[in-house]
């Protein structure tokens, strides 16, 4: 009987320590995401400087042209962006911008910081000549790319802190508890 | 979605609801102006109306839905598509070519840069000229235009709004296609302003005829030479020649054993003779057969043909060509 208990109170400590893990380890793995996505934004800037530079495409044709090369969710939401673009039903484009903004990307890791700027970005776009508006991409692909760098030199350390953490912290509740 | 619907795409919210509601048919419409701060102007069968804000007609200028700035501004969104970088070139010409085929004139503030236009700013007037292809308008023209099915070398001359580019491109489509009068052969246009074929993103809204090629947006001397090359046309048709340039890409063109239709602005055959460069295209009988247009009894009135000695071989009153 006695056995028993100790053989039931190891496995609570081993799910208690493992749960904690699991947390960091999915708390790590968004770090990671969010430093995926922030390319992908990144990507995307690349993408659609590269199509009006070369083609000079209207902005719904430059968001159909380059959304098979994103991954989801931004892939989606350049579609739907385009999509409400062409219907023409007398929206401006920031308006459809954070209307799909709120709908598609909905589920991403992206931080405040990030997402005021793809916000500002749909604000910038479709007016001006092409020289400026080049520019204006140039400018949000560059405020993101030191975002994205600050980041990267950070990601590891936080990844390894969260891991840590959780760890020590499912330790010290198997502690408590038993 | 019918023409009507996807013209009224391209202007901003409330006056899309305003001209959607105005009481003429469609097909008459010619030309749609905004101006800033002025009254709304539509014309229809060569009658100006002014528009009111319910959409019916204003007897004066003080009832009359008058234009905003911001609706100038978001109309030009809406014909670029939200993307006016990409009219860039189109819109320093003062034009640009929108699905259907309406030609959009723009003008407003001109920024200038080693004396050539660099770009438009403020634009602050809007002219939408409706395209309507009136398909069979050069049946009556037709029999004076050939000989043993091949195609006198013709300038269709005419003053503004009287049908010459609509009698061109009727033209081009039936010698394309081929008709009682010649077999189909192939047309290549040089069409700079995009008025003939009227194409958006390189496709023709027009018919244009079946073994038709175009270069579109491209410059007329160096479009006729590059057709040339390329295409192998039997024919090529420009509209408004008027440059040395042009002149002399004619001459190169009727050498290649091309056959040529082009347009001019004029009254008279007597106006081309005052034009310096134009002159000499008469001097030297290059074309063959002149349509004189006006719209005397009708837009696109054919008032006379003549050959390159200046014989009439058509006079108005013989028959009318406008039916």
């Amino acid at each position: 009987m006695h056995m028993v208990a100790v053989y039931i109170k190891a496995a609570g400590a081993i799910c208690v320590a493992s749960g904690c893990l699991g947390i960091g380890i999915n708390i790590s793995r968004n770090y990671r995401l969010r430093e995926n996505q922030i390319r992908q934004l990144l990507l995307m800037l690349q993408l659609l400087q590269g199509e009006i530079r070369y083609a000079q495409p209207t902005l719904p044709d430059a968001f159909m042209h380059i959304e098979s090369r994103l991954e989801a969710p931004f892939s989606k939401f350049l579609s739907a962006v385009a999509a409400d673009m062409r219907a023409m039903e007398g929206t401006t484009l920031p308006v459809i911008w954070q209307k799909h903004m709120r709908t598609e990307l909905a589920g991403v890791r992206l931080e405040k910081r990030e997402m005021a700027i793809l916000q500002q970005l749909g604000c910038q776009l479709g007016f001006l000549d092409q020289t400026m508006q080049l520019e204006t991409l140039h400018l949000y692909m560059e405020e993101l790319s030191t975002l994205m760098k600050d980041y990267s030199q950070t990601v590891g350390q936080h990844q390894k802190i969260c891991l840590s953490l959780s760890l020590m912290a499912g330790l010290f509740l198997t502690i408590i508890l038993i | 979605m019918d023409k009507k619907e996807q013209l009224l795409k391209i202007f901003s919210p409330r006056l899309r609801t305003i001209i959607g509601r105005v009481p003429i048919d469609f097909e008459a419409l010619q030309e749609i102006r905004l101006r800033v701060g002025m009254p709304l102007l539509i014309i229809a069968g060569n009658q100006e109306y002014m528009i009111d804000v319910n959409g019916g007609f204003a007897p004066d200028a003080g009832q009359a839905c008058l234009v905003s700035e911001v609706e100038i501004r978001e109309t030009l969104t809406f014909i670029s598509n939200y993307s006016l970088y990409a009219y860039e070139n189109e819109i320093r010409q003062g034009f640009l070519t929108i699905q259907g085929g309406h030609r959009i004139g723009v003008a407003g503030k001109i920024v200038l840069e080693n004396n050539t236009v660099k770009r438009l700013q403020y634009i602050a007037f809007i002219n939408i000229r409706l395209s309507h292809q009136v398909k069979g308008c050069a049946d009556a023209v037709m029999p004076y235009l050939f000989h043993e099915k091949s195609l006198y070398h013709t300038l269709i001359v005419s003053p503004p709004r009287c049908g010459k580019t609509t009698l061109l491109r009727d033209l081009i489509r039936q010698i394309s296609d081929g008709c009682r009068w010649c077999d189909g052969s192939n047309v290549g246009v040089v069409d700079e302003r995009s008025e003939i074929a009227a194409c958006y993103q390189g496709i023709p809204q027009n018919d244009v005829g079946i073994r038709t090629d175009i270069l579109d947006c491209c410059p007329k001397a160096e479009g006729m030479l590059m057709l040339l090359r390329s295409m192998a046309p039997q024919i090529i048709a420009v509209d408004e020649i008027g440059s040395r340039a042009d002149v002399e890409a004619i001459a190169y063109v009727i050498n290649c054993g091309c056959r040529l239709i082009a347009t001019v602005h004029g009254n008279t055959i007597d106006d081309i003779r005052t034009k310096p460069v134009l002159r000499k295209l008469l001097a030297e009988k290059i074309f063959e057969r002149y349509i004189i247009l006006n719209n005397q009894s009708c837009t696109g009135h054919v008032e006379a043909i003549f050959d390159a000695y200046g014989s009439c071989v058509y006079k108005s009153g013989r028959g009318n060509l406008c039916s």
